[in-house]
């Protein structure tokens, strides 16, 4: 699996919806109503897949799918170095 | 029961001091958000609030706390739990957390990291918490952390020409750790 379908899957099973679109256009909060808890569990579950550390600061700052992914993209690429 | 104290992910929470009375003044100076729980909407003066607090602490709330951004260890919230009835074991709760703060996860943490205490360190079988229809951020995140709706206070306040609803959650023992025992 890639990391979007890892993103998508830990998505689905926190929320518990099946998601039918691209998982880079989706709204967290707006297309899936995602609450800050919710959103603190895809973190929490986020961080035990790619093994990464997120911070409090850059949660707010993802909106959606793809800002998520392009953040993963780029911690793992940092941590590669 | 678990390893979770006063502290988790970036959050610290503190027993209320003296040191955060001018922080707890200026967040209730912040009327546009303090009327989401608060009834007493004019505070004006800083002996004013002394009074309201002392009055407060001594006849209803239970264990008031600071939430600390453990970063740079600035106070940017309060949590609090009011109304213990030890002989039903329930419990009433509220949180503020300052705008800058709101839009990430920080009132979930701190709403763990508080219930998480509460329930450790007291027999209580539920925990309650009130939410008026227009605080819609807050009802879902009761929500998804598992409080449940046993009631509705219909048009129960009134503010600016309009009466609204006041919800009453509940939280059990149980749903809390349903998830939140998977990950700590």
């Amino acid at each position: 699996m890639n990391i979007n379908d890892k993103l998508k899957k830990i998505i689905e099973s926190t929320i518990e919806i099946k998601i039918e679109k691209n998982i880079e256009d989706i709204v967290l909060r707006k297309d899936l109503q995602v609450s800050s808890l919710e959103m603190l569990w895809i973190i929490i579950d986020i961080e035990k897949e790619f093994k990464i550390r997120i911070e409090e600061e850059d949660i707010s700052k993802m909106y959606s799918g793809k800002d998520v992914i392009e953040y993963i993209k780029n911690k793992l690429s940092h941590s590669e170095t | 029961m678990n390893s979770l104290g006063l502290e988790w992910r970036s959050l610290r929470l503190i027993h209320y001091s003296k040191d955060y009375f001018e922080f707890l003044y200026d967040c209730y100076q912040d009327y546009n958000s303090i009327y989401l729980f608060c009834n007493q909407l004019e505070i004006k003066s800083k002996n004013e609030f002394w009074n309201f607090l002392t009055n407060k602490m001594e006849k209803s709330y239970n264990e008031y706390m600071i939430i600390i951004n453990k970063e740079n260890s600035r106070p940017i919230g309060f949590i609090y739990s009011y109304n213990y009835n030890t002989n039903n074991q329930t419990i009433y709760t509220a949180i503020y957390i300052i705008e800058k703060y709101r839009r990430g996860s920080i009132g979930a943490t701190a709403g763990i990291i508080f219930y998480n205490y509460m329930f450790k360190t007291k027999p209580i079988r539920k925990i309650y918490c009130t939410v008026y229809e227009y605080n819609k951020e807050s009802m879902n995140l009761l929500k998804t952390a598992g409080f449940k709706e046993e009631g509705i206070l219909k048009q129960h306040r009134y503010i600016n020409g309009n009466y609204y609803n006041m919800h009453i959650m509940s939280l059990k023992r149980e749903n809390l750790y349903k998830k939140l025992g998977k990950v700590i």
